[in-house]
């Protein structure tokens, strides 16, 4: 190699990473139109409609949104370490419990959106005491789902203790709060429906001595189901209508003492430097314009949702009625994760 | 002068690689760094070089100090041309990009480039070699490339470590007078290592011997072998027959030494005490039947036990004493298997005992 | 024609002979002889530099917090405190998973050194049939990235998986041992084998056959030879290519997530993860189990230096004549069946089972005609046109990473190893010890490191977010290797072809560029190629650095494994593989090239 050539490998070098920077700016541009609320909006995100929703308010509005998808523990260990010089302005994931938590911190914004009056009676009903979040959508945070080719819906369990049965020894999958948002909800739900914390371990303890596995997410928890390594699992039931969609053996049980609903929650960054126009992207998302391209992105089970909104409804095949939902008093829950979720870490997933 | 070196020390670690190494060449002289291993002179050629940073000492080359106290020139901008033991031609270069390196560092155009290095080539013989790599040569045309890589840039001082000790013997000779010639027609000034005595004594004007880390003696190969300073430097430089003996002055003034009934006299240039050595260089003795009379020499009688021939010469191993032996170089057969070995007394050196 | 007053260092004027003469001054020129000097010593605190500012300074924003856990906080506070050490060592979980993790790095960089040691011999010092090719899988295995191989190996054999669910159920054992410690070593060895094997493949270039003849002149037979005289050789490239698995072994965190975690079998870099991942997130901890990792690395690097103290191993003197085959004969047909298994257990499984799902609708359905579909590929390439511009944005930036680490990581090399700047034995240490290092530690590093409020007022921006941070972070991620494999093959290097170098008069940025860069040019190619893959497949940085709006490849892959999008997933992850395959193939022409521009360092050798 000559001197000529480490020089060409320089230009490469560094053209690569100029057409890199190029190229990255350049494709998030859309097309601008001038409108009132100026600014390139932040958003980071977990939901898999996100992407729509972006491109759909851009449209909309002009508006420019640079869009961070990514996992929700992810996406909190960035907002942890950014905590000093935040970069973000719109967060929005599955799970009010782990917004409280940002908003314990102060972090986040505290305001009334315009479209607040489109919430159905569901809807208001989340709305947090200090306007610190918002609700965008409802889905159950465990339902339990089932290998259709090897129960019939008579022999799929009814109700959550039914899994402590020896027909489920070592049958059943559970997950695993470190990697996916709905597991804490569904824990930290089970133990309120049970009476307590304490309560809640022994129920885990039982399904452990029972033969429960952890795994992962949801869809790591239906990939099992429906192989049949495992007959029955908890899984957030908007991923099952996504997986049925295509075809998956599965079927879904919401058991008669509850499940924990799980909101999609919508925040905005207390110290945003684009303001007006994170408050333009909530007002869209919960504008009806905005849920109707949620809910009807068809490439994605996220949108199997509850709405919250008043005039939407659900896909069909979705079941919005008959679920007795739980909700979770995530401010007790908020304040007792970190020993739940240690706990639930060391005695359950190990 | 073009090379001065005072008081140079080295240690690594305990160990005393040099220490109070003293010497001075003049321009266009070649002088050799003889000793055995272990001896320091490869440390002090690197020193030179600037390859190893002394711990005392000052170096000067043509006047400019490129090291003492204040100052340390890196080995890159002293100027110095270097072949090592072990030639370090660059694999992935020709033998002209070889050659040129240093050239083309210095952003000579390419035609002056082209032209020197032909030049070099040239003087080393190797035309036409240009375009090969160092893996398609012999041992002997690697080290030419190495020696007209070294002369390039016409560097003020040449430093050589050990060049010819990986040749065969033959090639050794040969090279050993083409390199003499190619270095005095080109005048520089060159320093080399070597722990063979022919080639120090052969191709330099000047040696300076070497001895666990310190200056055994300087002087011309001619004073050196004739006069050395030491049984050591002496037995370096030749082949050498030493008997110890008791010092005693005789009627006329000059010491001799007494061994046995034997008394040895010889010319005796340093300071002796009881105890002494004579030198007795083998190609001195001639080798008699009978005792021969006259003051002029030192006799010994022994039995040869051993002759060779060595082509032309005949080399016997007589043995004096069960202790003493000793080695005579002479044009013909043993007279017999008693002589009596002579030598001229104006040939013989006394010096002082060492181990 | 003119003459030539040369200027040469300023020490002296060489005059070359041409009609005009000029008489020369040979006095100093003190600018000349401080630029020169100046250049030296800027080469090497460039490197110096970059090593620090990309990797130390970053990391030491992560590691103070495991004392200082308040320190980028809102209000931010100095109070020390060491409760994350002491949460280390309170919960078992937490030191078990040390133990595990130790004993997991021995065994693997034991049997990862013997297997890449056995094959880089067999397949560059005897006669086996077909030794380019396995040479050929040796690489791509090298280049398949961790987490796609774990969850190919979970795909093939979890109950439940392709093998159990299409082809016929797995026993017991079987799938308990897979899924085990054992088992998850095994996996782990297969992985990471090829660092060993590249670092006893480069030292087998440079052993001559003298070393060898010397030995059997004295009766030795040739398998003797080999073992007891090119064995403590091959020492340094053992080591360092034990070392460096390691290091990978104890900081992987793809396989360690997904079998060791079916296997009960839980790991410094899971917890590692978990610390992170829950909610409120404790990064003191994760600074205390990184500090441990580190450690741990450090006492591995005294070790191997004090066992390589004072031997000098090298043996490219430029007059080596290449070493001998050795023929195998009878072993010949079972050895090459015995390497072509291996293969395909460390790589055709893996790589069939992923490009299988990448056809597949679902896996619950299995191998039947209808679940085959050509639609992921579509979506893959298509996906409203966000893979595309992903693919193009990643592969710049891996092109740029690659090679702005293999050149910087080959001068960090040549500082420590081959000059005299005080303070290498630091960066040295620094180099191997940023390998234990989880990418995500890293990562998370930069985020605190380049976040920092004052930087918008010093900078006029804040780095972090920018695509430029992430091409740093690239770099930073890449550089350890890449000074670690550099550092290698310098070490082949002999002594006398630089000081040569330097009595012609070259600066140590002269000796770098001319003499060392070209002798170490085809290991240079293998860690750029490395470098490349390595960026490709990138994760953690990636999805905690990428630029809002910009994502890279990786993260849109696993968003798509995240969203129960499997098919597409891995239809993207082969469109990647294929990427990667193109990227090879240039490198190796490009290898064949500079070889045969005198790059070799001896005789013609065919393959």
């Amino acid at each position: 190699m000559g001197a000529k050539s480490i020089r060409y490998l320089g230009i490469v070098a560094v053209s690569s990473a100029l057409f890199a920077s190029a190229v990255g700016p350049a494709r998030a541009e859309t097309v601008r139109v001038p409108s009132s609320s100026g600014g390139t909006l932040t958003l980071y995100s977990a939901q898999g409609y996100d992407s729509t929703m972006a491109k759909a308010f851009q449209k909309s509005t002009g508006n420019q949104v640079k869009l961070t998808d990514d996992a929700t523990g992810n996406l909190l260990a960035k907002i942890a370490a950014e905590r000093n010089n935040p970069q973000w302005d719109v967060v929005w994931f599955d799970g009010d419990a782990a917004m409280q938590g940002l908003d314990v911190q102060g972090q986040l914004l505290r305001w009334a959106p315009a479209n607040a009056k489109n919430y159905n009676a569901l809807g208001r009903s989340l709305i947090p005491s200090d306007h610190g979040f918002y609700p965008t959508a409802v889905t159950a945070a465990g339902a339990l789902v089932y290998n259709t080719k090897k129960l019939t819906p008579a022999q799929a369990p009814k109700d959550w203790n039914d899994l402590l049965k020896p027909q489920f020894k070592n049958q059943v999958a559970a997950i695993d709060p470190a990697y996916s948002g709905p597991a804490f909800s569904l824990i930290a739900g089970m133990m309120q429906r049970k009476g307590g914390i304490a309560q809640g371990q022994a129920f885990f303890t039982a399904l452990k001595g029972n033969g429960m596995k952890v795994f992962q997410t949801s869809d790591s928890v239906m990939n099992a189901v429906q192989t049949g390594a495992r007959l029955v699992g908890f899984a957030q039931d908007s991923g099952y209508y996504g997986a049925k969609s295509t075809g998956a053996p599965l079927g879904i049980v919401y058991p008669t003492s509850g499940v924990t609903l799980l909101p999609g929650v919508i925040a905005i960054n207390a110290k945003s430097k684009h303001l007006a126009a994170a408050e333009a992207f909530v007002n869209y998302v919960l504008s009806q314009a905005g849920q109707n391209v949620m809910i009807h992105d068809p490439n994605d089970p996220d949108a199997n949702v509850v709405p919250v909104i008043t005039g939407i409804s659900a896909l069909k095949g979705r079941q919005v009625t008959g679920i007795k939902w739980q909700r979770l008093d995530y401010k007790w829950a908020a304040s007792n994760e970190n020993a739940i979720k240690l706990w639930y870490h060391n005695s359950i997933v190990q | 002068m073009p090379v001065e070196v005072s008081s140079l020390e080295k240690r690594f670690g305990t160990t005393v690689a040099a220490a109070n190494v003293n010497f001075s060449l003049a321009d266009g002289q070649l002088m050799a760094l003889l000793g055995p291993s272990g001896s320091g002179k490869t440390t002090v050629l690197r020193m030179l070089a600037g390859l190893e940073r002394p711990d005392a000492g000052t170096i000067a080359i043509h006047g400019t100090v490129v090291f003492d106290r204040r100052r340390d020139t890196a080995a890159e901008n002293r100027d110095i041309g270097m072949v090592f033991q072990d030639y370090a031609l660059w694999p992935h270069m020709t033998v002209a990009q070889n050659i040129s390196f240093g050239l083309r560092l210095r952003r000579l155009s390419r035609q002056a480039t082209a032209a020197r290095v032909s030049e070099m080539l040239a003087l080393v013989h190797l035309d036409g070699l240009d375009n090969r790599y160092p893996d398609q040569l012999s041992g002997g045309q690697q080290q030419r490339v190495a020696i007209a890589r070294a002369l390039a840039s016409r560097p003020r001082l040449l430093l050589l470590d050990e060049p010819l000790s990986n040749l065969d013997a033959a090639l050794r000779e040969e090279m050993r007078i083409e390199m003499v010639r190619l270095l005095k027609a080109q005048g520089i000034t060159t320093i080399y290592v070597t722990h063979d005595r022919i080639e120090a004594l052969a191709m330099s004007d000047k040696i300076v011997v070497m001895r666990d880390g310190r200056v055994a003696q300087v002087g011309t190969p001619e004073e050196l072998y004739a006069r050395p300073s030491s049984a050591f430097i002496a037995g370096f430089l030749g082949a050498a027959n030493f008997v110890a003996g008791d010092v005693r002055v005789g009627q006329d003034g000059l010491p001799a030494v007494h061994h046995g009934g034997w008394c040895l006299r010889g010319v005796a240039h340093l300071q002796l005490a009881e105890r002494g050595m004579v030198l007795l260089r083998p190609e001195d003795g001639a080798l008699f039947d009978e005792p021969e009379s006259g003051e002029g020499g030192n006799q010994l009688a022994g039995n040869v036990v051993h002759s060779e021939y060595l082509g032309g010469r005949w080399r016997h191993v007589v043995e004096v004493t069960a202790e003493i032996s000793l080695n005579v170089l002479t044009a013909q057969r043993a007279p017999a298997t008693r002589v009596w070995v002579h030598f001229p007394i104006d040939r013989c050196l006394l010096l002082p005992e060492t181990a | 024609m003119t003459a030539t007053h040369l200027d040469v260092g300023g020490d002296s004027v060489l005059q070359v002979p041409g009609p005009a003469l000029e008489a020369g001054t040979g006095g100093t020129s003190v600018p000349a002889r401080f630029r020169r000097r100046a250049f030296s010593v800027a080469f090497a605190a460039v490197a110096t530099l970059s090593l620090l500012v990309l990797v130390l300074y970053p990391l030491i924003t992560i590691l103070i917090q495991s004392v200082f856990p308040d320190v980028f906080s809102v209000p931010a506070s100095l109070a020390p405190s060491l409760g994350s050490f002491s949460r280390v060592f309170s919960t078992p979980e937490v030191y078990g998973s040390m133990l595990n993790t130790a004993w997991l790095g021995v065994a693997v960089a034991v049997l990862g050194t013997l297997v890449g040691a056995v094959v880089a011999v067999l397949v560059r010092n005897t006669d086996l049939p077909g030794r380019r090719v396995f040479d050929g899988l040796v690489w791509i295995t090298l280049f398949t990235p961790s987490y796609l191989v774990a969850l190919a190996w979970e795909l093939l054999f979890s109950r439940g998986g392709f093998i159990d669910s299409t082809i016929a159920p797995l026993p017991d054992g079987v799938v308990n041992t897979i899924f085990s410690p054992v088992g998850l070593a095994a996996i782990l060895t297969l992985r990471l084998f090829p660092f060993s094997y590249l670092a006893v493949s480069a030292a087998l270039r440079g052993l001559g056959s003298e070393y060898e003849d010397a030995a059997r002149m004295v009766g030795a037979s040739p398998l003797r030879c080999w073992l007891r005289i090119n064995g403590p050789l091959l020492a340094p490239a053992l080591f360092a290519g034990g070392l460096i698995i390691f290091a990978e072994a104890i900081s992987d965190y793809g396989t360690a997530a997904t079998i060791a975690q079916q296997a009960g079998f839980n790991l410094v870099t899971y917890e590692l993860y978990a610390a992170m991942n829950n909610a409120p997130v404790d990064f003191a901890l994760t600074a205390a189990l990184a500090l441990i990792l580190i450690v741990a690395i450090a006492v591995a690097l005294m070790f191997q230096a004090r066992l390589l103290r004072a031997r000098s191993y090298q043996v490219i003197t430029g007059r080596t004549r290449p070493a001998r085959r050795l023929p195998l004969r009878a072993w010949r047909l079972p050895l090459t069946l015995l390497m072509s298994l291996f293969f395909v257990a460390a790589l055709l499984l893996p790589l069939a089972a992923t490009l299988a799902m990448s056809f597949m609708r679902n896996l619950g359905d299995g191998l039947v005609a209808s679940n085959f579909t050509l639609a992921n590929y579509q979506a893959a390439l298509d996906a409203g046109g966000e893979a595309l511009p992903a693919i193009e944005r990643s592969a710049a930036l891996a092109v740029g990473a690659a090679t702005l680490a293999a050149l910087l990581g080959a001068a960090v090399a040549f500082v420590v190893e081959r000059t005299r700047v005080p303070g290498r034995a630091f960066l040295r240490l620094l180099t191997v010890v940023t390998l234990a290092i989880p990418g995500i530690v890293l990562a998370v590093g930069y985020i605190f490191a380049w976040n920092q409020p004052w930087m918008q007022n010093v900078f006029g921006f804040t780095p972090y977010g920018t695509i430029g941070l992430l091409l740093v972070a690239y770099v930073a991620e890449a550089l350890p290797f890449s000074a670690r494999l550099a550092g290698g093959a310098l070490a082949q290097v002999g002594d006398h072809l630089l000081e040569a170098g330097r009595m012609a008069g070259a600066t140590t940025a002269q000796l770098f560029r001319h003499i060392v860069l070209p002798v170490v040019a085809t290991a240079l190619l293998s860690t750029w190629m490395l470098n490349f893959t390595g960026t490709l497949f990138e994760l953690p940085a990636s999805e905690l650095l990428q630029p809002a709006g910009e994502p890279p490849l990786s993260v849109q892959i696993i968003n798509q494994y995240s969203h129960y999008r499997q098919g597409p997933g891995t239809a993207m992850t082969i469109v990647a593989i294929a990427i990667v395959a193109v990227a090879a193939l240039l490198i190796a022409g490009a290898a064949r090239a500079v070889r045969a521009r005198g790059g070799k360092t001896h005789a013609r050798r065919g393959f």
